[in-house]
């Protein structure tokens, strides 16, 4: 039996018919799945320059090659398209149930194209596929249109849903698409993509068996993973975590770090648990990235996660999660029940707007959640907002009246309100602060922190410059999952993968900004790995325990029958970064045009905090990154050389750019 | 290859009512059919069929099973990670956290009566934290 159905589903909404593909095992040999078999079938099959919202466009919901098949850390599906935010290639990953319903269903992959005339939804069950009219339940929100497609369709099985809210439908470009009551593909803006082709939600209730070729092996390395990674640590108060990261804050050197420290972590509060030390030693960033932790003495006191686990009804697992980095919260007199906010909401609407409303931040979380919008651009917009009313290019009267004044909970209250369903003042944020600074004075244009569009994650790169790098190389810019220097650190890709350095114990703090061989090296191989385990359906959390602890390439090979070493499946890695790099070049971008905002090079530097001083080239860090990636130095275009040495000369060819 | 019906089958309709994907079709009294592209092989039909009437996917005669006789899931608790595998694969969804269960909670049984003894939750289940026991009321 094998981990992967071989077929994916393709539903053209324009028709309302659908038919499936059956695809060959070199195919899954060479692109796997998830987001690399995404990237080949929307490569090979979407126009070029097709418009983000139009018929053209094409929607895919991947599922991993591990998925279901006995693995841990595999319970992750990717929404895939071309992004309306950036114009880029777009994709998002999100964790719950949905992943395993989509193979479940038969498929690794449901495909949509063309757009329909009326709301409609996918249901798939045992007895095939059928598109129903969605009517009922547009403008829902996302958790009240699960609830009622699972009660409407609840069988002998319970469905997995996936559904937009109503900023979806409003085709904000900052919009995601929510499963397992809050859980969201919040990057991309693809919830737009859904909106505009008026697919309201994919209900899945299929129960076909998922296999591997060696089950016993795959269950051997799965108990042994969850032992090696649930170690009894007894880790200390979030204060003395909070500590311990003013620390690191202040050493001249840095320091490499344990990804088993990352398991306890997630285990015990989830990512926002390294909320208390990433504001510490300066990678939390505070007042739209202008401030410093200096801004908010005593943040950590007043915003303790360890609040967060008091209102923690229970712990919330992915399915195939052995840590259970989610939980399910409860407010009491004010939210029955919520997802617990995650690293990068609790920045967004903490941090970011200078804020230590941790009861309010739990309020937007829920509802942009709910209405189906990204928490990190979201945030980012206010912050951008309040930054622009600070300088008098946002003023009262353009905001009915409100003092949209740092930290203010009723100002944040509001315009979030507003922008999830594009009403008021908040439609001016609703589609992402570049746009946004578009229709204000020129100068706004360096308030609106974003990389190539998207609004960055929360990881200051002038910590780790190597996620300003990342943020701009990446074929989908402004991410945080896709790449930093810390991140080679904790893979330890150098345990499996020849030809790897080991990274030093200790370092100067100065040797992260050099686009040096090791760091670029590292960097390119950062990239690969990470494609590699989006396609295995992997989750990034569970990657960051390291490859010594969580046996991807061995689990790779067990579920599949192949015998692939690490190195093999790093450069299929790199042939999916390069399609999807490719991908963009035939949409007309320039990568020497994509970069974060130079506030994030330290342009101007800050003068206090734990990053006072810092500034670098990052023009030199990218041309580094795209040589040691294989793509041309200057101009950041995958080479000829490259893309025939990765066996895409064919399908570059035929996509029109060879 | 699927479960198959054979003429021996008296059109009871049993297995019709027990599976779970809704595969087998056929009138009341007459010879049901079981449709191999819906079939998911769970055996349910097999051990409900009074008259010895279906083969499973290795050709082997299924055996009725008194249903009390059935081997249902028992979660143990020293292993299960709480990765939630088992309450996915199940086709009847049987199975659900058990929000008593602690921090981490666990899976547990809470539909007895509809588990159809499939056993895809153990083999799901990464960590061998499964176990199909016949479950003795007491």
């Amino acid at each position: 039996m094998k981990s992967y159905t071989g077929k994916v589903l393709w539903v053209d909404l324009t028709r309302g018919t659908w038919q499936e593909e059956t695809l060959s095992d070199d195919t899954y040999k060479k692109y796997l799945g998830g987001i690399g078999l995404g990237a080949a079938l929307l490569y090979r099959d979407m126009p070029a320059k097709a418009d983000p919202l139009g018929p053209d466009n094409i929607l895919g919901f991947m599922t991993g090659l591990l998925t279901g098949a006995g693995s841990f850390f595999t319970g992750r599906w990717m929404a895939v398209a071309k992004s309306p935010l950036t114009g880029t290639w777009g994709d998002s990953n999100c964790g719950g149930t949905l992943a395993l319903a989509i193979k479940q269903c038969g498929y690794d992959g449901i495909l949509f194209k063309g757009a329909s005339d009326h709301p409609v939804y996918l249901y798939i069950d045992s007895k095939g596929p059928q598109l129903l009219d969605a009517s009922p339940y547009w403008g829902k929100d996302a958790v009240e249109t699960e609830d009622m497609l699972t009660e409407a369709h609840r069988g002998k099985k319970k469905p997995a849903v996936a559904a937009i809210g109503r900023s979806g439908e409003k085709l904000s470009l900052i919009s995601g698409i929510v499963n397992d009551r809050g859980r969201i593909a919040g990057r991309s803006g693809l919830g737009a993509v859904m909106g505009s082709k008026k697919l309201k939600a994919v209900v899945l209730a299929g129960s076909q068996r998922v296999g591997a070729h060696d089950p016993i092996k795959t269950k051997y390395l799965s108990l042994k993973c969850s032992r090696d990674v649930m170690l009894p640590l007894k880790l200390m108060p979030s204060r003395l975590v909070s500590m311990f990261g003013s620390i690191i804050g202040h050493l001249p050197m840095g320091m490499s770090q344990s990804g088993i420290l990352v398991a306890g972590i997630m285990r015990k509060w989830g990512s926002v648990g390294t909320l208390p030390a990433s504001v510490g030693m300066g990678d939390t960033p505070f007042k739209n990235w202008a401030g410093t932790n200096r801004d908010m003495p005593g943040f950590n006191q007043k915003v303790d996660t360890d609040f967060i686990l008091k209102t923690e009804k229970r712990k919330y697992h992915c399915r195939e999660c052995p840590l259970g980095c989610g939980g399910i919260v409860e407010l009491e007199g004010k939210l029955a029940e919520s997802h617990k906010l995650e690293y990068e909401t609790a920045a967004s609407f903490l941090t970011m707007l200078m804020s230590t409303d941790i009861e309010l931040a739990y309020e937007m979380n829920e509802l942009l959640n709910r209405e189906g919008m990204d928490t990190i651009s979201a945030g980012s917009c206010v912050a951008f907002a309040m930054e622009c009313f600070e300088k008098g290019w946002i003023t009262k009267e353009d905001t009915g009246g409100v003092e949209l004044t740092w930290g203010s909970s009723e100002a944040i209250r509001l315009v979030l309100s507003q922008m999830v369903v594009r009403e008021g003042f908040g439609a001016l944020l609703t589609d992402g602060v570049k746009r946004a600074a578009e229709k204000l004075v020129p100068e706004a244009a360096d308030s609106a922190i974003h990389a190539g569009g998207q609004e960055v994650a929360y990881h200051d790169p002038r910590l780790d410059p190597g996620m300003g790098l990342h943020a701009s190389v990446d074929p989908t810019p402004g991410r945080h999952t896709t790449g930093a220097q810390l991140y080679y650190d904790l893979y330890k890709l150098w345990t499996r993968v020849p030809g790897l350095k080991p990274a030093a114990l200790f370092y100067p703090k100065d040797s992260k900004f050099e686009a040096d061989e090791y760091r670029m090296k590292g960097a390119a191989a950062v990239s690969n790995f990470t494609q590699f385990y989006n396609a295995m359906g992997m989750c990034y959390f569970g990657m960051l325990i390291g490859v010594d602890r969580v046996p991807v390439f061995e689990w790779a090979n067990s579920v599949t029958g192949w015998n692939i070493k690490p190195e093999g499946y790093m450069e299929i890695g790199r042939r999916i970064q390069t399609l999807r790099q490719m991908f963009n070049i035939r949409e007309g971008i320039d990568p020497r045009k994509i970069n974060v905002s130079k506030r994030l090079l330290g342009v101007p530097p800050q003068t206090v905090g734990p990053n006072k001083g810092v500034s670098y080239d990052l023009e030199k860090l990218k041309q580094g990154y795209w040589k040691e990636i294989g793509w041309d130095s200057e101009t950041g275009i995958p080479t000829e050389e490259t893309i025939a040495a990765l066996d895409l000369t064919d399908l570059v060819k035929a996509g029109g750019v060879l | 290859m699927t479960h198959i019906i054979i003429e021996a089958c008296t059109g009871c309709t049993a297995c019709v009512k027990i599976c779970p994907v809704a595969a087998i079709s056929g009138e009341r009294k007459e010879l049901h059919v079981i449709d191999a592209a819906v079939c998911i092989d769970c055996g349910a039909c097999g051990k409900i069929c009074p008259s010895a009437a279906i083969f499973n996917a290795e050709g082997e005669l299924c055996q009725s099973l008194k249903k009390t006789m059935w081997l249902k899931p028992v979660v143990l608790q020293s292993k299960c990670v709480a990765c939630g595998a088992c309450i996915q694969v199940c086709p009847t969804s049987v199975l659900e956290f058990d929000e008593a269960s602690g921090e981490h909670v666990i899976p547990a049984l809470i539909d007895e009566k509809n588990c159809i003894g499939c056993s895809f939750c153990e083999a799901a289940c990464p960590t061998h934290a499964i176990e199909m026991r016949v479950l003795v009321t007491t």
